[in-house]
């Protein structure tokens, strides 16, 4: 890269965000750096299924640098030295408790939420009036709230969903993730094991083994994770590299 | 809370990577690759062409930064973190379309055939043109093609993925290399390499 190329326009954040929603993917030469161009050509090849601002939001969630509010620093202040201590009881309660606390912590570690892969095209107007009183299908608003990352606000929308539409297994798929990730496993292994050999679509395979196997890890039931995560490992994919990670932290009891 | 903390949007990448050597904190790393990770994700798809090996990629390319800042002089990180990318790319690219060399060599032989001898950056330039061409192929040749050789997905995976018949996946792929070796024959003539 020569010096000229260095003085030329870096491509901020904002601006790739908005130039993909409008599908402006070339960058003059002239004006941008070869990074930028290169970056946003690129990002023809995003994923349609999910928004960028939602894949940026899980990217800096995954590697843990999204952005906190200076105000949020502040307000910790004053409960600073009580955390301590209480994270020295905390501390002391893990060498009690170290086997369910090193599945915990490779749960947290590794857990992340499914992308939404759903299109909604069915009318379930008719339910959400009845239900919710609000525009939008409900099928609709549980989408949205899930694709946004409210995924409390996810889980009482899909439980209201699924007491109208039970059938609709590809729903279920992701209330079983919702509940894996609102700390009530127990359903998720529930829920998850009922569609082992019915699953919604042949796509969701290595996902709803890569899921089961979370929540057994959450459980606690590490002889049932651990052949789901070796199966998952001789993959080539995402799923085969985050199992490869948690076997080789897996807790020695 | 630390100066840089407060103020980390005044403090250029180049201090803050001397403030990493210095205190070896990984929020400082965070804070880099929080300015940069969007064109990171960008590059990665413009190679790999797929949102899952590009997603795989920046984490990658992340997980590697603090080792490279302490052993590496780095004097303009975003140039750095360009080149860094597209080598950490095009290293994946040759390794996802290995199982596919015998096609590959069958687009250009010439181009290809004697690759593995050649220098590092000779090999880089060739897979470079190769996913620039690719790039160039018409909607539904480049959406087979790539599922051939990047995913390495068979005739009949292909068929269900994309919902096309097996002789249009088939012709798609025939056409897509014909394509593929006219453009890199291309760029021979006009001596680009």
């Amino acid at each position: 890269m020569t010096n000229s190329k260095h003085s030329k326009k870096s491509l901020t954040k904002a601006e790739m965000l908005d130039r993909h929603q409008r599908g402006a993917w070339y960058l003059a030469e002239e004006t941008y750096d070869e990074f930028s161009r290169k970056a946003m050509k690129g990002l023809k090849y995003h994923d349609s299924q999910e928004a960028l601002p939602e894949t940026f939001r899980r990217l800096e969630q995954k590697m843990g640098i999204a952005s906190k509010p200076v105000a949020r620093t502040i307000h910790l202040k004053p409960v600073l030295a009580v955390a301590a201590s209480v994270a020295l009881l905390v501390l002391a309660g893990l060498f009690l408790w170290q086997n369910n606390a090193s599945s915990d912590q490779l749960f947290a570690n590794h857990f992340d939420y499914l992308p939404s892969a759903i299109q909604n095209n069915e009318g379930d107007t008719d339910v959400r009036d009845a239900v919710t009183g609000s525009k939008g299908t409900l099928k609709d608003q549980v989408l949205s709230a899930y694709g946004n990352g409210q995924y409390e606000q996810a889980l009482t929308l899909m439980e209201q969903y699924r007491q109208v539409f039970p059938e609709d297994k590809e729903m279920a798929f992701y209330q079983a993730i919702l509940y894996l990730g609102q700390g009530e496993e127990n359903q998720a292994v529930v829920l998850l094991e009922s569609m082992t050999d019915d699953l919604p679509r042949k796509e969701y395979q290595r996902a709803h083994e890569h899921y089961l196997a979370m929540a057994y890890l959450k459980v606690g039931t590490l002889d049932k994770a651990k052949p789901l995560f070796l199966q998952l490992k001789s993959g080539n994919d995402r799923y085969a590299r985050m199992a490869a990670e948690i076997l080789k932290q897996w807790p020695t009891k | 809370m630390p100066l840089w903390q407060k103020n980390d949007e005044r403090i250029s990448d180049e201090d803050l990577i001397a403030l990493y050597k210095k205190r070896l904190d990984a929020s400082i790393v965070g804070i880099l690759f929080r300015r940069h990770y969007h064109k990171v994700y960008g590059l990665c798809l413009n190679y790999l062409k797929n949102a899952h090996d590009g997603e795989d990629a920046v984490m990658e390319i992340f997980e590697s930064l603090p080792g490279h800042l302490v052993h590496h002089s780095i004097q303009k990180f975003e140039p750095w973190l360009f080149f860094v990318t597209r080598n950490h790319c095009l290293k994946r690219f040759k390794k996802q379309v290995k199982n596919r060399w015998e096609d590959i060599q069958e687009i250009n032989e010439d181009f290809f055939v004697e690759i593995e001898a050649e220098k590092d950056h000779i090999y880089e330039q060739r897979y470079e043109a190769l996913g620039e061409a690719i790039d160039e192929l018409k909607e539904d040749q480049k959406k087979c093609i790539i599922l051939f050789f990047l995913q390495q997905k068979t005739y009949n995976d292909i068929v269900e993925i994309t919902g096309f018949s097996y002789n249009d996946v088939k012709s798609y792929i025939q056409n897509g290399k014909r394509n593929l070796k006219n453009y890199l024959l291309n760029l021979n003539e006009n001596d680009e390499f």
